[in-house]
């Protein structure tokens, strides 16, 4: 259980959430206790890979939706209008 | 305040898309009018485009202007967009004032640890899923539960740290695996 609570100290540490007495607390430990410090930066890391992953996510969902619209018959008043603005040049 | 203009919430999948395909097809002929008449091309128009209704996204949960007016954000977006891309000068693109205040996330430019997301999507797709939806989706506690299917909203919360713990600990294999022989 120790690192459970650790893992959601250094959550809270990450995101902010923490007062400013018990920021301060955590930083001083994290001179102290390297590994500890290691622990932050690799959930840290995760952080921004979880970020990533759902910008991954996001824009094939976006992907997807520009298939559509360019390939449905449906759509042709909307890819016409597209086309235009290029073909003018 | 996840509505946008009470319409479909930008936060529900299945709502989700119904929207991004409305601001796409209103707004993306737009954004491709402004692109061409700088020089730049249909891709050009595109990659913008796509990134801009990621950073919407992104922002839907916490900004006042992209729930007031998400077609006007979008296109404000896009045009920051182009400035970065193109290096175009701030006064030929004309921003109003709204669109002045607009930002784009500090690290959405940074390359991606694409190697180790692709491996976490691969071998913990369950966990990351999870995470997605409390941390990039910002989902409340209560919708993550049904949709997760946990009994309560304590076991949701319990699982997302046993899931940090577990990735934490495949990228602390890996990177000592990578780098921290000495």
């Amino acid at each position: 259980m120790r690192t459970l609570r650790e893992t959601k100290e250094i959550d809270r540490y990450l995101l902010g959430k923490m007062s400013i007495a018990s920021r301060l607390l955590f930083e001083a430990r994290l001179l102290i206790d390297p590994t500890l410090k290691l622990r932050v930066e690799w959930q840290q890391r995760l952080y921004s890979i979880i970020r990533s992953s759902g910008r991954r996510q996001m824009k094939s969902e976006v992907v997807r939706i520009h298939h559509h619209l360019f390939s449905d018959p449906d759509k042709r008043e909307f890819q016409s209008n597209v086309f235009q603005v290029f073909s003018k040049k | 305040m996840t509505e946008i203009q009470n319409g479909p919430d930008i936060k529900i999948p299945e709502e989700r898309a119904l929207l991004l395909m409305q601001l796409y097809e209103e707004v993306f002929p737009q954004v491709a009018k402004f692109a061409a008449n700088r020089g730049g091309t249909f891709d050009d128009a595109k990659d913008i485009f796509h990134d801009a209704l990621v950073i919407l996204y992104e922002k839907a949960t916490d900004e006042k202007p992209v729930y007031e007016s998400p077609k006007r954000y979008l296109v404000g977006i896009a045009k920051h967009l182009w400035l970065r891309k193109f290096n175009h000068d701030r006064k030929k693109v004309g921003l109003d004032e709204m669109e002045r205040t607009i930002t784009i996330p500090e690290d959405y430019f940074e390359p991606e640890e694409s190697r180790l997301t692709s491996l976490l999507e691969l071998t913990g797709r369950k966990c990351l899923q999870l995470l997605r939806a409390f941390y990039y989706d910002s989902l409340s506690l209560e919708r993550i539960k049904t949709t997760f299917g946990f009994s309560t909203a304590h076991s949701a919360s319990a699982q997302k740290f046993k899931c940090i713990e577990k990735m934490r600990n495949i990228i602390q294999e890996k990177s000592m695996g990578y780098e921290d022989f000495a």
